[in-house]
């Protein structure tokens, strides 16, 4: 505001008062306080999606596996038989050629404990099982000797430990006499010791046994030994307890089995339950014997593990829980083997086993396996000094490394003899001639990836691959299945079924009501149905589950006819309607839907009249045996299924053909005369459908079709048609609402001109108004799909929640949703399942959000292109 | 359209034929079809209603207690639930008596092999172990139903309802009386002071030695006789309402009815829940959907506000609203999924290494809790809101902004002055509607922290008053909860028909005030449009 003559204002006085401060400020917080806080809500909105992701991206992530530490090798001078590691991969023990345990740090390679428990009289043979923690060791004169080996943890505070303790750091190792000393985040003092128990030498055999496995069972132990003599043992053990003395003794229950071998076995294995061993020799030969009873054991199958001629068997071990054989040969090929009852009756037992799956091949012959003691890992070591991490339900390659040839000294040249899997899964062992490798191992989802989620994996003691949901399981060694595709299936199921119900009757429903029905009375039953949307869904799901369900089960040949006679009823009424000369019709029209209402009601009244003897005609009596396939044959069922498709085609033929030639030969009739003729076409036709469909099913029948087993098989009372039936109530009102908006967006002049070309509202709806509109109709559709497909707590209380992949109507599922609400809250944290579930989310909200976004750019297009009407 | 009628026109053709043309134009038949799926459509929405209003309205009813006897001599008290027809098994013929068989096979081939049997609510279940026994007409033996006059029916704290007939009335362990109806007077003087009594025992403190729980020993006892013959005595203090249905007159039973209402919405559930009432829920459902409108508001218009009245017009804002418009249709259980990873784990887990440690590894906010069910539903009805308000926004006519320019007031003076006001009432309606939508989910409450039953309130009288972290009770959840997860879902029935009821109830009412209030706006903006 310069100082110039008043002239240069518009007034031609100069303004007193420019705003109030406090305005100006009042007006720049508000600006930048709704700019914040909107930019912010949306944001924060839109977090929901990238949040998901956020959770769901590690299950991706490909496994890592930093370089390896060598520890020296100071102290021992022995080669390593075994070795094992404790829970925290700080703490390792080493059962060296000479008998000895040798217990060392990881850190720093410092040797905390030396146990020589077996003096003199050296093993033969030994097993250790990571699980149970439990040993076995085998002598020369044939006896056994069963023993506990882990690591005893027990907690300390901090004053009772001495002083130079006090200041460890967190996290850090110390050594106290022979324990480790660490100190846990939770500012405790954690101590571990090596704990090894023998039990007393049991005798077993009669000579030297040069094998030996054994399983630990809650009720004892299994083992199994083979002498120098070719003789297989295998024995039970039994504590008995002495009452008078308390003591605890310990005997062997055995049975024997010649082997008519000239060359003895190179691999012995026993099975988790103890009941099948496994020998196997070098060339690939496998024998498998029963030893569930031990005075009978009996071999009942031979098999060929390796695929090529002149390859050998190097490694042979178990995974997990025992069940599963891992094989290794000197190509470098690994195979996992577990029973099947594939070739049932080939063997004595029905079962045999089967080469499941094949991992990435190695360069090198296998020397070495190890079993991850709590999921499907496997970690294999091979003659050049590399190791491979793989996990077997994924079928995959975790990480290939070798050992660095920097820091590894000597320990690069040999191959690797023994390996052990971390507890916890994050560190690897291998042992080396009498060096000791550590890596740490980074592998929080393995057994995820894209293609278990999806496509078909063959899981332990299946006969077969499949597509299965099943994230947890009584045992401690359950193979987890996380494959989402029963919970796609499932949730495509529901939304079928509920817009084959819905989707129908929505959009008749928005015809008639935006082109047929009176304004006042649409301003009433608009409302009306929209209030359906307000319906809590767990409402609707408490109703399908406790009050529709077990009625349908209770009427449900009624249920079937009724998707015959209510549409039979309502034309008939529409036939019966035509009567009525045209000019008391007008008049009547008000009274229209009431008619049309009580046609519906006879539909039904027909339905319940008809149920039972249809049942006792087309089902035999009994639907429910019928559709479990127990009684009757096809016929009943596809004439059922059949008489909508024959309507609809003699409903066509009509169109074509008869009505032309009707209005040729009917001119002069009467208005009622001719209804009168259209009734008797009705009748006529409908007799032709029901011949039609019978004729076709008959056709059906005979050439051995069943419609029993795919679309209908055996009934169970939480079913998708109980389902789509309630679900209708969620998606109508959608549906409903936004499609009767998008014809009443159509232009009224376009209904005027129409009819005033002497089209019927019939012709105009059909011809002038639907098309314009269909594009609102699509997205009509759409937004009803996104809400079918997101649906929870319908679905969670009346669709059964079993995952099974079948389409059969009358048959539970579970959907994605309803998956998610029952799992989530068990679900531990950040485990594959968690994330697995959080997929299932994202997998929803990519759905729906690209359902809902191709229908709102078709409703753009839509309005668009109705301004320009 | 009348076919007789001569053409006036010049044409020398003659329309050939029009009642055929005319009746098959019309089509009336397929016109039906369109009607049908509309009649189907309300009669769907208004049986459900109806099923769920009489269902709901109809439980807490008193019915007759009858008495059933059996041919094999059993005598069942209790009342009638339901009753259906059946197909008896053969074996259940031969099971009775050869008379009684006989006859059954006559009742069978006359009724076309269908039988009907009743579901007697009997109860009593410490004496029997069962509350229900389904009763075929084929085992009753003849003339064998009665109304017995003093029948009693009595709701108690625990093991579900006893009835039978009185036997005695005992007042510290002596019998006083044994007279029905003077059994029955006493009862009534008594009932209310041992209640009372009960209640002055519960509140107690430990701290009060155990004299004064001596004097608040139950003194009043009824001894009944139930039909199998037994005797039971039963406290006066466990018993919560006891009643002589056969001898109801209608007032009575209004008042019985009215007085169930009123525990229904004013107690705390018993009988694991099947009993009782559903205050905990309620007061859940409640204060859950103030704290999220008292969340979702602000945010929801901030947004609106600056969509519509700061942020430039383009393809960017109309991109960000198509996307609000989508998150509007993402389901809620993803939301319910987002809330649990993020607010309970990630925020609650942050806030529990921060200031509850020392409670560790007990989560105090890094578990469900009735603060991340309001956020999350918050973010959930988001859109709702924002959609709402903007719609309002944009119906505030320009002129008024332009008058309001005119006069020189800033931005923000138009948009508090004249911009908000006139669209109150359309913000409302959209809060109300994202109020209703939150009342009535669920499926995200499962996640973030309902529960079926909560010790504690969620707002009570010790500080800090509000309790975020904790758990609550919903109307939604205890209706899946009761509906789907009890063990005795008969005798819960009738709670989940009255919970359905209660929550359609508050779900539709907010939803006929959005109507209204939508409908008001609308007659004021034609009204005084400029």
């Amino acid at each position: 505001m310069a100082e110039t003559p008043d002239s240069s204002y518009f007034t031609g006085r100069r303004r007193e008062r420019g705003p109030k401060r406090s305005v100006l400020v009042g007006d720049r917080v508000a600006r930048w306080l709704i700019t914040g806080g909107g930019i912010g809500s949306i944001v924060a909105v839109s977090l929901v999606g990238v949040f998901l992701v956020w959770v769901v991206l590690p299950l991706f992530k490909s496994p890592s596996m930093p370089a390896a530490t060598v520890l020296p090798h100071q102290a021992r001078d022995s080669v390593i038989r075994e070795l094992g590691i404790n829970d925290y991969a700080t703490l390792t023990w080493l059962f060296t050629a000479d008998g000895t345990f040798v217990v060392q740090r990881l850190d720093d390679g410092s040797v905390l404990q030396r146990l020589a428990p077996f003096g003199a009289r050296q093993p033969t043979a030994w097993a250790f099982d990571a699980v149970a923690r439990r040993c076995s060791f085998g002598f020369d004169d044939g006896s056994v000797q069963f023993g506990d080996i882990r690591f005893a943890v027990e907690y300390a505070e901090p004053e009772d430990l001495p002083a130079e303790f006090q200041d460890l750091p967190a996290g850090a190792l110390a050594t106290l006499g022979d324990r480790l000393v660490e100190r846990t985040p939770e500012n405790q003092f954690r101590l571990q010791t090596l704990l090894l128990e023998l039990g007393q030498p049991l005798a077993l055999a009669d000579t030297t046994i040069v094998q030996l496995d054994h399983a630990a069972q809650d009720n004892g132990d299994y083992v199994a030994v083979l002498s120098a003599a070719g003789e297989l043992h295998v024995a039970r053990t039994r504590h008995k307890r002495n009452l008078l003395t308390g003591e605890i003794k310990t005997r062997l229950r055995s049975g024997r089995f010649e082997l008519d071998t000239t060359t003895p076995p190179q691999f012995l294995c026993l099975s988790g339950l103890g009941d099948q061993v496994y020998l196997a020799w070098r060339d690939g030969r496998l024998a498998r014997l029963e030893v569930r009873d031990l005075d009978e054991i009996r071999l009942v199958e031979t098999c060929q593990l390796l695929p090529g001629a002149d390859t050998e068997l190097t490694a042979l071990g178990f995974q997990m829980g025992k069940a599963s054989l891992v094989a290794g040969d000197s190509d470098g090929g690994i195979g996992v083997w577990f029973l099947t009852r594939l070739a049932a009756g080939q063997t004595a037992d029905g079962r045999s086993l089967a080469r499941a799956h094949e991992l990435p091949a190695g360069s090198h012959a296998v020397r070495s396996l190890a079993a991850s003691a709590r999921t499907r890992m496997l970690a294999a070591g091979f003659d050049d000094g590399s190791i491979a991490l793989y996990h077997t339900t994924s079928n995959r390659r975790l990480a290939v490394k070798q050992i660095d040839a920097d820091n590894a000294g000597d320990a690069a040249a040999g191959s690797i003899a023994k390996l052990v899997l971390g507890p916890r899964d994050d560190a690897l062992l291998a042992a080396t001639g009498n060096d000791v490798a550590l890596w740490r191992v980074d592998a929080e989802h393995p057994e995820i990836t894209a293609s278990t989620l999806l496509w078909p994996v063959w899981y332990e003691g299946y006969d077969s691959k499949a597509l299965v949901w099943q994230s947890s399981g009584a045992t401690d060694d359950f193979e987890p299945k996380y494959s989402l595709a029963p919970l796609i299936f499932g949730t495509l199921k529901a939304t079928l079924y509920s817009l084959l119900f819905g989707l129908p009757l929505a959009l008749l429903a928005a015809i008639y009501t935006s082109e047929f029905m009176h304004p006042r009375l649409k301003a009433r039953v608009k409302p009306a149905i929209e209030m359906m949307a307000s319906l809590p869904s767990v409402v609707l799901g408490f109703l399908a589950a406790l009050v529709f369900a077990p009625f349908i089960e209770l009427v449900l040949p009624h249920t079937l006819v009724a998707f015959v006679t209510v549409p039979l009823a309502i034309i008939v009424g529409a036939h019966l309607w035509q009567l009525i000369p045209v000019a008391a019709a007008t008049r009547l029209a008000v009274w229209r839907l009431l008619a049309m209402f009580l046609m519906l009601v006879a539909g039904l009244w027909l339905a319940g009249l008809l149920g039972a003897p249809v049942e006792r005609s087309l089902f035999a009596g009994d639907v429910v045996a019928w559709l479990d396939g127990q009684i009757g044959s096809g016929l009943g069922g596809w004439l059922l299924l059949l008489v909508p498709t024959s309507a609809l085609l003699v409903f066509w033929v009509t169109g074509r053909s008869v009505d032309p030639w009707l209005r040729k030969n009917t001119v002069g009739l009467s208005h009622t005369s001719f209804a009168l003729v259209n009734l008797g076409k009705l009748f006529a036709g409908t007799l032709a459908a029901f011949a039609v469909a019978l004729l076709m099913s008959w056709l059906l029948t005979s050439s051995g079709f069943d419609p029993r087993g795919s679309y209908v098989d055996t009934y169970v009372q939480r079913n998708a048609l109980v389902v789509g039936f309630v679900m209708g109530f969620a998606i109508i009102p959608i549906i409903y609402t936004i499609s009767e908006d998008a014809l009443s967006a159509v232009p009224d002049h376009l209904r005027a001109a129409s009819l005033g070309a002497g089209a019927t509202p019939w012709q105009t709806a059909i011809r002038v108004v639907i098309p314009p509109a269909t594009s609102g109709l699509f997205s009509a559709a759409m937004i009803g799909l996104g809400r079918a497909v997101g649906e929870t707590m319908i679905v969670l209380m009346a669709a059964g929640n079993t995952p099974v992949l079948e389409w059969n109507i009358f048959n539970g599922f579970r959907t994605l949703a309803a998956n998610i609400a029952v799992e989530l809250p068990e679900a531990v944290r950040d485990s594959s399942h968690y994330r697995t579930l959080f997929l299932a989310a994202l997998t929803l909200f990519a759905i729906t959000f690209v359902l809902n976004t191709v229908a709102e750019m078709v409703r753009i297009r839509f309005r668009k292109k109705s301004v320009e009407l | 359209m009348s076919s007789t009628a001569a053409h006036t026109g010049t044409t020398a053709r003659r329309r050939r034929f029009s009642a055929a043309g005319s009746i098959l134009a019309r089509n009336e038949p397929m016109l039906w079809l369109t009607g049908g799926g509309l009649v189907i459509c309300v009669a769907m929405i208004v049986g459900l209603l109806a099923l769920v209003l009489y269902q709901g309205a109809t439980t807490f009813w008193p019915v007759p207690v009858v008495q059933i006897e059996t041919v094999a001599g059993q005598i069942h008290l209790g009342e009638v639930t339901r009753t259906e027809t059946y197909l008896p098994a053969d074996t259940e013929i031969e099971a009775l008596p050869d008379a009684a068989a006989a006859r059954a096979r006559r009742t069978l081939a006359a009724e076309d092999g269908q039988a009907v049997r009743r579901l007697l609510r009997t109860g009593n279940f410490e004496l029997t172990n069962e509350h229900f026994n389904w009763i075929s007409n084929l085992e009753e033996a003849p003339a064998g139903e009665t109304r017995p006059d003093w029948a009693i029916v009595i709701e108690r704290e625990a093991w579900g309802r006893f009835y039978g007939l009185p036997a005695a009335f005992l007042i510290d362990g002596r019998t006083v009386t044994e007279d029905p109806a003077e059994i029955w007077a006493r009862f009534d003087r008594h009932h209310a002071d041992a209640r009372r009594d009960r209640v002055a025992g519960e509140t107690a403190t430990a701290a009060e030695d155990a004299s004064s729980r001596a004097a608040n020993a139950p003194r009043y006892a009824l001894v009944m006789n139930t039909s199998s013959g037994q005797q039971q005595t039963l406290e006066l203090n466990e018993i919560v309402r006891a009643y002589p249905a056969n001898r109801l007159s209608f007032g009575q039973k209004a008042g019985l009815y009215v007085g169930r209402w009123f525990e229904f919405l004013t107690a705390d559930p018993r009988e694991a829940n099947s009993e009782g009432g559903v205050f905990p829920a309620i007061f859940g459902t409640v204060v859950m959907t103030l704290f999220m409108a008292l969340a979702v508001v602000p945010f929801g218009v901030l947004a609106a506000l600056y969509l519509r009245e700061y942020a430039k017009a383009g393809p960017v804002v109309s991109a960000v609203r198509i996307s609000i418009n989508n998150l509007a249709g993402v389901p809620s259980i993803v939301f319910g999924v987002f809330g649990l990873g993020f607010f309970c784990y990630i925020v609650g887990g942050g806030l529990d290494q921060l200031f509850f440690a020392e409670h560790l590894p007990n989560p105090t906010f890094g578990t469900g809790g009735i603060f991340w069910a309001s956020l999350t539903l918050a973010l959930l009805t988001l859109p709702v809101v924002i959609v709402a308000t903007e719609e309002a926004l944009a119906a505030v006519p320009g002129s008024m902004r332009e008058g309001s320019y005119a006069c020189g007031a800033s931005k923000w003076q138009t948009i508090q002055r004249i911009v908000l006001p006139r669209a109150m009432p359309g913000i409302l309606t959209g809060v109300i509607l994202a109020m209703a939508r939150g009342a009535g989910e669920v499926a995200p409450l499962m996640l973030v922290g309902a529960v079926k039953l909560a010790p504690e309130l969620p707002v009570d009288g010790t500080f800090p008053f509000i309790h975020g972290e904790r758990s609550f009770m919903h109307l939604g959840f205890h209706i899946f909860d009761l509906g789907f997860q009890s063990q005795n879902s008969e005798a819960a029935k009738p709670i989940v028909f009255t919970t359905t009821l209660l929550l359609i109830t508050i779900v539709s009412a907010l939803n006929l005030a959005a109507i209204w209030l939508r409908a008001r706006l609308h007659r004021r903006f034609v009204a005084n449009q400029f």
